[in-house]
């Protein structure tokens, strides 16, 4: 019976956030704390000859001044995160895949291999002294060529980045199904078009930041760090530094944003711990934003050259994709990006021939890791931009070109025929497309648009509508973890194994646990971000949450639900079927009078010689849950953007954002059109607004917010929503996750309506950000032809 | 990053060669500079403080200066490095007679730059280099009018 999941209950994060309460690890002080700073790599490319230290530690307030040399053979070099990057035998099987082991020391030994490496750290009484000597340090480089065209960085006489290896191919695989050249071959008409996404660097309101605290008596190591995987960053440290996980305590306080980069233990996060071991004093580290710009992990940057066959109608018979994840210096994550980008690429169309051909190239830039949407905004910049330039080849509306390749409702659940990255049949459970589609059509008026936009073209303004559509595997596995607990005082506490960066982790699970148990959200409290509670748990990404977490505190809170009842069916003799548990009260349907609380159930379930039990029940009220999905749950949704473009100076001007989206069970509408509302501003800034631009050096040109540009309230403009529940037939819920979505179509949708505004000038996007610049470029050569 | 520019003076090509190789005029001129040292034929060692943008630092480097064709032509390459970041630049330099009196200084120069400089400071870094190569010769002129 749910009673709360639906509502938007209120969130309880927000009167610590709102009253600037909420402790972040900036906020954070210990006694004897002292600070570090980093010196970072000014080259993109170099080997290291020396760095001459002695005038940084002669300055006074310098505990610390610590290089490569100083942890030779005490701190392991980070490599790809296994937990993220093991493929099933099948899949193997299937993509036949390379991936090269590669690696970064945590301090840059013998060569930097991308501008803003930490190359040394410096611990001193505070962050001034701190900067101060790092001024003082001198380091030779000698200049390598740097490396930032991966289409030069993989030839065969390319500089290697990672010397071990024998080329700067980090992985490759192909995925296939149908016949993609036989569908080319017998098209009536092919696009054939090379369409790029930028790199981008994900700016969350809080920047990184570790604190760390190694207690000599104990040999046990309190660590903070504004991170999105406590338990990761645990066990990096852990096999790092070669010591026990369990010596090892992680705590996520409040963290502002992650947004993926949060989710990549960096080297600072093992440099702090092992600092605080050395001088046997607290140290912290706050990221300032200008190493955020450089140095914390980018993403995107993805370089597509497609083949597409169709026929006259619009039907689109077949896709062959050949594109290269620029991956930057390290690829961490495997194919996870490169991956996602290949299963997601044909959304909500039946293409029934498609293939697709990936590498992922090293380049002297900061290394990639998943950003929100994660390989997903990529893949559908091609295929929006691909039906949408297919609908102007034939003079069709390109909303008719969607409907014509279209999973109708009656097809779900639909097979692509090919598999998840967990080696599952990528198969959508449920949804209804069309109907989104029509929905997303009357929220924007799209009729009424078209008749509005010819009289305001014959003026002299240019607007115009463009769509995007996609549907995205939330929900990824390993597993999530969930402790639910009765107290004494009959209060009711979980602990989850993922934590949040803002989302309202202690809100949404508070409802669904309230529910479960009969109680209210205010009777449930949820600690998260801490692994010093549960064994073991897995974080918050991919849009899983709700989905994993979710479902382990309803699997939870069912089974200790169950036993509350037990217990009083035995106090109150009678039958758990006859029994219900309302406002934290537990009785009788036939007997509303007698009540038990659940001060009464802890109490006849405290471990004693006089626990009332019954026969065989283990003591105490806590229940232990690992959900573990099958393979991940597909939500869907479809973007309308309407603009208005000044032809003159090339400025794009969101005049309305339409959104039709399904997550499924939705567990507070809120919280989701929060998550929906901040995902679109993300995207607006991917569509018009950000790159991250290094020169043929491998410098970074966009290090602080005058030159890498994100969108203000200003330029977003407030969401239109409407919500469809096709619940996932893949969790008891039925939820499916929200929280990237937002960010994955807006630079298709936006890119599709300034061509659209143009018309009839033809032009034709091929890329994002859509500056003016580049704009004005496009508009130029048209006027030109 | 490159940048070009001429200035005009109101002297001879020689008595132009020579301000324009004095160190002790020299270290007047350069913007931020705090020490020159001569090292060896046409070899100096330079300490300059500079803000480009908001980043402020301390530069130490090497001034080499080549082809010499004394006195229409010579190239002077500068690397320098310090907290900011570090600089390499290659700048020409051709003095030119004038009609009907006076010389020109055509300079041409290729820079590169790398670091937090290259980082926060790119965008309005031509604007700043056109700003101290300007005021280069500007002081210069200064200097040869408290001369005389």
């Amino acid at each position: 019976m749910s009673k709360f999941v639906g509502q938007s209950v209120k969130r309880k994060e927000d009167l610590r956030l709102l009253t600037g309460t909420g402790k972040f690890v900036a906020d954070l002080r210990m006694e004897n704390m002292l600070e570090a700073a980093f010196l970072r790599s000014t080259y993109g490319h170099a080997r290291i000859k020396g760095i001459e230290t002695d005038a940084a530690k002669s300055l006074e307030g310098v505990y610390a001044v610590i290089t490569s040399n100083d942890i030779e053979g005490e701190i392991k070099p980070l490599k790809q995160f296994d937990s993220h990057c093991i493929l099933p035998p099948n899949l193997i099987e299937e993509i036949d895949p390379v991936i090269n082991y590669n690696f970064e020391d945590v301090l840059a030994k013998r060569k930097v291999t991308y501008a803003g490496q930490p190359v040394a750290v410096v611990v001193a009484k505070n962050r001034y002294i701190a900067e101060d000597a790092l001024a003082l340090l001198k380091v030779e480089y000698e200049p390598l060529e740097a490396l930032v065209n991966p289409f030069e960085a993989e030839k065969g006489d390319a500089p290697i980045i990672q010397e071990h290896m024998e080329s700067n191919i980090q992985s490759h695989f192909l995925v296939q199904v149908g016949d993609v050249d036989k569908a080319i071959e017998e098209a009536d008409y092919v696009l054939k078009k090379r369409l790029r996404t930028p790199r981008l660097s994900s700016n969350p309101m809080e920047t990184r930041g570790v604190l760390a605290n190694y207690d000599a008596v104990t040999g046990k190591f309190r660590v903070w760090s504004s991170t999105q995987l406590p338990y990761e960053v645990r066990s990096t440290i852990a096999s790092l530094l070669e010591i026990p996980e369990e010596s090892i305590h992680v705590t996520a306080p409040e963290v502002g944003g992650g947004f993926g980069p949060k989710g990549g233990v960096h080297p600072e996060e093992i440099l702090i711990p092992y600092l605080s071991r050395m001088l046997g004093r607290p140290v912290r580290w706050i990221e300032d934003r200008i190493e955020h710009l450089a140095a914390a992990r980018q993403s995107r940057d993805q370089i597509h050259d497609v083949e597409v066959s169709y026929k006259k109608d619009g039907t689109i018979t077949g896709i062959k994709d050949d594109f290269i994840v620029d991956s930057g210096a390290v690829n961490y994550f495997a194919l996870t990006c490169a991956y996602n980008t290949a299963y997601h690429l044909r959304g909500m169309y039946k293409i029934p021939s498609y293939q697709s051909k990936c590498r992922v190239i090293l380049t002297n830039k900061t290394p990639n890791v998943p950003f929100r949407g994660a390989g997903r905004p990529e893949a559908t910049f091609v295929m929006d931009r691909v039906i949408d330039m297919i609908a102007r080849n034939l003079a069709m509306d390109p909303v008719d070109v969607m409907k014509k390749n279209m999973i109708q409702a009656e097809e779900m659940p639909y097979d692509q025929g090919i598999l998840v990255k967990d080696g599952a049949q990528l198969i959508y459970d449920s949804g209804n497309y069309p109907d989104a589609l029509d929905k997303v059509l009357e929220a924007t008026n799209y009729k009424g648009f078209r008749k509005k936009q010819q009289q305001l073209k014959e003026a002299g303004k240019y607007v115009g509508i463009g769509i995007s559509s996609f549907i995205e595997g939330t929900g990824s596995g390993p597993f999530e973890s969930a402790l639910v607990k009765i107290d004494l005082t009959g209060h009711v506490t979980a602990h989850l194994g993922s934590s949040p960066q803002g989302q309202g982790h202690e809100t949404v699970f508070s409802q669904i646990c309230a529910d479960d148990l009969g109680v209210t959200p205010d009777q449930v409290t949820v600690v998260v971000g801490d692994t010093g509670v549960l064994p073991i748990g897995a974080g918050t990404y991919a849009s899983r949450s709700a989905v994993n977490a979710g479902s382990a505190i309803h699997e939870a809170s069912q089974k200790l639900q169950r036993k509350v009842l037990e217990i009083a069916g035995m106090l109150l003799d009678n039958e758990v079927e006859m029994l219900n548990i309302e406002n934290g009260t537990i009785y009788a349907h036939d007997n509303p009078e007698m009540k038990l609380t659940f001060v009464d159930i802890a109490n006849a379930a405290r471990p004693s010689k006089s626990s009332k039990l019954p026969e065989g029940m283990e003591p105490g009220l806590q229940v232990l849950h690992y959900f573990v999905p099958p393979t991940v749950t597909f939500a869907s949704s479809i973007h309308v953007a309407q603009v208005e473009v000044d032809k003159e100076t090339g400025f794009v001007d969101i005049q309305d954002y339409s959104v039709v989206h399904d997550c499924g069970t939705v567990i507070n509408p809120m919280i989701v059109e929060g998550q929906v509302q901040g995902g679109i501003a993300q995207g607006i800034g991917s569509a018009l607004y950000e790159e991250v631009v290094h020169d043929k050096n491998g410098q970074v040109l966009t290090g602080s917010y005058m030159d890498y540009l994100i969108p203000t309230s200003m330029e977003v403009p407030t969401v239109k929503m409407v919500h469809q529940e096709y619940p996932s037939t893949r969790n008891p819920m039925g939820i499916k996750g929200v929280g990237e979505g937002g960010a994955i179509s807006p630079p298709a949708a936006i890119a599709n309506a300034v061509v659209d505004a143009l018309t009839p000038l033809s032009i034709e996007i091929t890329k994002v950000p859509v500056s003016p610049g580049y704009l004005r470029e496009l508009i130029k050569e048209a006027e030109r032809v | 990053m490159q940048i070009a520019g001429e200035a005009k003076f109101d002297l001879s090509k020689q008595e132009l060669w020579e301000i324009l190789h004095d160190p002790e005029i020299l270290k007047n001129v350069i913007p931020g500079c705090e020490e020159l040292n001569l090292l060896g034929d046409d070899d100096y060692e330079v300490v300059m403080n500079l803000g480009v943008a908001a980043v402020k630092g301390k530069y130490i480097g090497h001034i080499v200066i080549n082809n010499v064709q004394e006195p229409v032509h010579y190239t002077l390459e500068a690397e320098g490095s310090g907290g900011p970041g570090h600089v390499k630049a290659k700048m020409d330099c051709k003095i030119e007679d004038l009609s009907p009196s006076g010389v020109v200084l055509k300079w041409q120069c290729d820079a590169e730059v790398g670091g937090l400089i290259a980082g926060v400071g790119s965008r309005v870094l031509s604007g700043i280099a056109k700003y101290m190569a300007a005021k280069f010769f500007s002081d210069i002129k200064k200097q040869i009018k408290n001369k005389v």
